[in-house]
């Protein structure tokens, strides 16, 4: 049995999905220097707060079970008074319910988010070519690489001024309403594959945002890996981001279900989402440790259910190249 | 009806009726097989350029920054003409 993980201890039961072959759009591209293609980093992370350890099940212990989940669990809480946020905050949306909850809205609110899984999940303010600002989500890999959607990195616009990579985004992890316990940091490289800014193939929806000051050492990271249909469609997906529809980008939100079914690019579930989530991880939770097995990106389409992209092998690959580029 | 795939494979100047997720964003108005989650989103999967609707009129949109879009499938009609959904 192959397996293929990265971070946090390998699970003995993960398998990475062999039979995805890589093409020309699985070619990285960068805003700036070229690639360097190195072998994973073992680098031990640090952690100067809370962690909170993965239990038995499968899914964050927030008060909160399958299938019959409700909205309030132990870590919901009020909605903080919003007033006089500095800069970066994210309250100037008017914002509404999205299409990508499906049925209940069964997400729940992780208050505060400084203790890890939690800290890992990256409040985002990008700003465009043309100035346009948007909420997103992304998270830590590594001390300094936070993985997101490619739509978070480089946005695809018919306006020329909009088109392509982000001119920056500002990284918040755990970020908790007015509360930034990890403070905010500003990042101008970024990472993405051709498939994605030259092709605009939602399939090859994936990026990195890579940091000049290793702030994962603080926050800790997940692991990931590339697995079987069958792992994933028996796994529980559990994904945590920063909506804007509720709290305008500023509240870490959580939900978990069951995976409902995959393609060779593509993990398709019926976690409620929202805009504002792009980028968050889809992770599952085996033996104590917490892999992504896919990018967050795309509400529900043609397909009945929202979708990530996949974390198959050329993903991984790329992952771990940017990962090792950047210690 | 057709969806936003089918679509852009329909015949230059034929009469459809499309389904899909209507943004518009940067001075242009599209009609998206999905939504990609930024906030505001962008339009995801394939999409076809609408020429003469204006996203403002339809009920129940949504709006951040320059973005309008509808949270729910819609289904515009008009004529496919050089790749792109005229609505009269």
């Amino acid at each position: 049995m192959v397996y293929a993980v990265s971070g946090i201890a390998a699970d003995s039961e993960a398998r990475h999905m062999d039979n995805t072959v890589r093409s020309a759009s699985d070619e990285p591209t960068f805003n700036g220097d070229l690639l360097v293609d190195e072998v994973e980093d073992k680098a031990e992370y640090g952690f100067d707060d809370g962690v909170v350890e993965a239990g038995d099940g499968d899914l964050e212990d927030v008060g909160y079970e399958l299938p019959a989940a409700t909205r309030g669990g132990e870590a919901a809480q009020d909605v903080p008074d919003l007033t006089g946020l500095s800069d970066v905050a994210l309250a100037s949306f008017d914002v509404a319910r999205s299409e990508s909850v499906i049925g209940a809205d069964e997400r729940v609110r992780i208050s505060p988010a400084s203790s890890y899984p939690w800290r890992v999940h990256s409040a985002l303010r990008i700003t465009a070519r043309d100035g346009s600002q948007w909420i997103g989500t992304a998270f830590f890999i590594s001390p300094r690489v936070l993985v997101t959607a490619g739509h978070v990195v480089f946005l695809r616009s018919s306006n020329t001024a909009r088109h392509g990579w982000a001119r920056s985004i500002d990284v918040m992890p755990g970020r908790d309403g007015n509360s930034l316990p990890y403070g905010s940091v500003r990042s101008t490289r970024f990472y993405s594959v051709k498939g994605w800014t030259q092709s605009g193939d939602d399939e090859y929806d994936y990026g990195v945002i890579v940091l000049d000051t290793p702030l994962g050492n603080r926050t800790g990271w997940l692991g990931f890996g590339a697995y079987s249909d069958g792992t994933l469609t028996s796994t529980t997906g559990n994904l945590s981001g920063y909506p804007g529809d509720l709290g305008s980008g500023t509240q870490q939100w959580y939900m978990g279900r069951r995976i409902k079914s995959v393609s060779a690019r593509k993990v398709f579930y019926d976690i409620d989402t929202a805009g504002g989530q792009s980028g968050s991880a889809v992770y599952r939770i085996s033996n104590g440790h917490r892999h992504a097995v896919g990018i967050h990106a795309y509400g529900v389409g043609s397909s009945p259910f929202n979708s990530a992209t996949r974390i198959n092998r050329p993903v991984f690959d790329n992952l771990v190249a940017w990962k090792a580029a950047h210690p | 009806m057709l969806t936003v795939v089918q679509a852009l494979d329909a015949s230059d100047d034929c009469e459809v009726t499309v389904r899909g997720y209507v943004i518009a964003t940067g001075g242009a108005t599209f009609i998206a097989e999905m939504l990609a989650e930024t906030y505001p989103p962008q339009p995801g999967g394939a999409q076809l350029e609408v020429d003469g609707l204006d996203v403002g009129d339809l009920e129940s949109t949504e709006q951040a920054g320059d973005t309008t879009w509808t949270p729910e499938q819609r289904e515009v009609s008009g004529r496919i003409r050089g790749g792109v959904l005229e609505v009269d």
